[in-house]
């Protein structure tokens, strides 16, 4: 028993070490941090260890079994990659947070009990924040922000979920529940479903994860939802729910990736669509349904952060993120184009490709169930994926004519080489790619390959034992057929496909929104109202030092509507016949008194 | 497109939509009555991507999008 040590626990260790060592030794015991964390808990045996009693609770802080085993590995495998990639990084916080985020989300995982996995999930959070923060200019200050508040929101509801299903049930071990009738399951299901990004509380993640650092997206796109993936798998299998929810997210991510101009928010959308996949084979609950969520966890995890490496090799190598801006770089980046390819075709199911033996898993529980319609929109999705992250991605970004041949002087510094002709990315140029971002992509890019070539080697370690063979004639046939006929629908509207400098409103504008219109209402309303009293305010006291100036110009004031400076100055054509009437008036007056006295 | 990733692609449409008529399907597999419409996944794939492309950049478009500093 003494000889078990919780993989969280080393990395946590790891993390809190890495700030105080010299800066050259940081990237290096990052990943022998992550990687010790991986090995040990591969060779976990099954069991509940490491149990401790909290407030008359027993606390298990480790609960392995082949589901949590699976889920830990990947992330951990992810964080070695990551790791990898961002090698040069010499940024002690952003390290620590990542490694804090990466344990965070293995000791979720592990959690045998909700008070444990409440704390791991919170933790994830806050270390996640950080790494959208460290981008440290406007945009990714206020979307940190929004970041904080809905996690804050989702947290709290599932804290209210575990404290009511420990005051119905009395039990906090974390374990398959089944009633439908239990406010504290729906609490529970709402806080994971917000990690999860279901619709509608998705928002958050296409509009944080586009300005994380470049490094940070990776572990982002890798752990918050698949936690929350691994967490719904735990306690929610078999909820119709899901089903419904996880198919309308295949779809939903897709259409919103078509419009996005971000880069990065394409690839969001598209972690929405791919988790749609999972949730959807959750809720079908099946053993091949659930075999399949596992299985396609662990298969996005590794070509998403793959994706997301390559969308940071553009933005670390151009300064820019927006489709509209980026083009021609095919010449310079050509490395980065086949191993995002990679990602590409693994993502969008193209056999000898990850995606193609686990996505393909999901779709059969799918059809096993005879749930065709979710067939139909899973295979729409497909579609839609591979037009979006495989196709227009690296056309606009890679190739675009409109933007073709790339400036020549995008390599060389600001100013230089322009030679009198309209250059219209003359400011432009190009930052030089440290090696250890390739490194990191060829190895991700090789798992890749690896599990979509011999997929056994994932399938011996899912959490229940089916046969299933994603090789089949009839498979091959109807992927490809879907594939090609895609390729072939897109050069034929390719053009319709580029992207403009517009965003896409989510489910984010009911808290974004809403600001605009208070603001209207109680500052600018406030204000104008303000602003109006004094301008009435100052005209009337302008007014009546004029008059008290020069008496006769009375007429004048009440006469002209525009009452300016220049009539109130002595002016004698304008005073005199008003000073007249005055004075006339005055004498006829006395006149008058004086007539009525004598007489 | 160069002329032999044009040569290639057709070369894999080819196969796969002739390899419909030769692979036997799968028992195991199973699928709705109208998926075993001959070149029915073809047309899908087609369909599905003009049919995504124009809903999404006609119609979702106007609902959803809108200048960068909207939220501004």
């Amino acid at each position: 028993m003494i000889s078990i040590i919780h993989p969280s626990l080393l990395m946590i260790v790891g993390a809190i070490l890495l700030p105080l060592l010299p800066k050259v030794f940081r990237s290096a015991v990052f990943i022998i941090a992550s990687l010790a964390g991986l090995i040990i808990l591969w060779t976990l045996p099954e069991g509940n260890y490491l149990t401790l009693n909290f407030l008359g609770n027993n606390l298990i802080l480790l609960k392995v079994d082949a589901l949590s085993k699976i889920f830990a590995a990947i992330f951990a495998i992810i964080t070695i990659m990551g790791g990898v990639y961002a090698y040069h990084l010499k940024d002690a916080v952003q390290q620590t947070a990542a490694l804090f985020y990466s344990a965070s989300a293995i000791g979720v995982t592990f959690a045998g009990d909700f008070i444990t996995l409440f704390v791991f999930w919170e933790l994830m959070a806050a270390a996640s924040l950080v790494l959208i923060w460290s981008k440290k200019d406007k945009a990714s200050a206020k979307a940190g922000m929004r970041y904080l508040i809905v996690h804050l929101f989702g947290g709290s509801l599932l804290l209210a979920g575990i404290i009511l299903h420990i005051s119905d049930t009395g039990s906090i071990l974390v374990e398959h529940l089944l009633s439908k009738n239990s406010v504290a399951n729906w609490f529970i299901i709402a806080g994971f479903g917000l990690n999860a990004a279901i619709p509608p509380l998705n928002a958050w993640l296409p509009d944080a994860y586009p300005k994380a650092t470049v490094t940070g997206a990776v572990f982002l796109s890798a752990l918050t939802t698949k936690t929350a993936v691994y967490a719904l798998a735990r306690v929610f299998a078999g909820w119709e729910v899901l089903l419904i929810l996880g198919t309308i997210m295949t779809v939903y991510g897709v259409i919103y990736a078509v419009l996005s101009n971000d880069i990065r928010e394409l690839l969001s959308y598209h972690i929405i669509s791919q988790v749609g996949y999972m949730v959807a084979g959750i809720g079908i609950g099946t053993m091949i349904g659930v075999n399949g969520s596992t299985a396609h966890a662990f298969s996005h995890i590794l070509y998403k952060g793959l994706l997301f490496m390559g969308a940071g090799v553009l933005i670390h190598a151009t300064g820019r993120s927006k489709l509209s801006e980026l083009g021609g770089l095919a010449k310079f980046l050509p490395i980065t184009l086949v191993l995002y390819l990679v990602g590409g075709f693994s993502i969008s199911g193209v056999p000898l490709f990850n995606g193609f033996i686990s996505k393909s898993m999901v779709v059969y529980a799918a059809g096993d169930i005879h749930n065709y319609l979710a067939v139909i929109l899973m295979n729409i999705a497909m579609v839609g994926t591979f037009l979006s992250t495989t196709l227009k991605l690296p056309y606009l970004a890679w190739f675009n004519p409109a933007r073709t041949p790339c400036p020549p002087d995008w390599r060389q510094p600001v100013g230089r080489g322009s030679g009198g002709k309209e250059k219209p990315d003359a400011e432009i140029k190009l930052n030089p790619i440290p090696i250890n971002m390739h490194i990191g992509m060829g190895l991700t890019a090789f798992l890749c390959v690896l599990f979509g070539v011999a997929p056994s080697l994932l399938y011996q370690y899912l959490p229940y034992q089916v046969s299933y063979e994603p090789y089949t004639g009839a498979h091959l046939v109807e992927t490809a057929q879907i594939l090609l006929l895609t390729f072939f629908g897109f050069w034929v509207f390719r053009k319709k496909l580029a992207a403009e400098p517009l965003i896409s409103l989510d489910f984010d504008w009911f808290y974004r929104r809403p600001k605009y219109f208070i603001k209207r209402l109680l500052v600018d309303g406030v204000l104008s109202v303000f602003d109006k009293t004094d301008k009435i305010l100052m005209k009337v006291v302008n007014t009546l030092i004029y008059f008290g100036k020069n008496p006769g110009n009375t007429i004048a004031i009440l006469t002209l509507k525009e009452p300016s400076a220049k009539y109130f100055d002595y002016d004698p054509n304008i005073s005199r016949p008003s000073t007249l009437l005055i004075i006339s008036g005055i004498l006829l007056v006395f006149v008058i008194i004086i007539a009525v006295v004598v007489i | 497109m160069k002329r032999w990733q044009l040569i290639t692609l057709i070369l894999l449409t080819f196969i796969s939509l002739v390899g419909e008529f030769f692979i036997e399907h799968d028992p195991n597999h199973s699928t709705a009555w109208w998926s075993g419409f001959p070149l029915f996944w073809a047309l899908f794939g087609f369909a599905g991507c003009i049919l995504l492309i124009f809903f999404a950049k006609y119609v979702f478009k106007i609902l959803v999008q809108r200048r960068e500093d909207y939220y501004d």
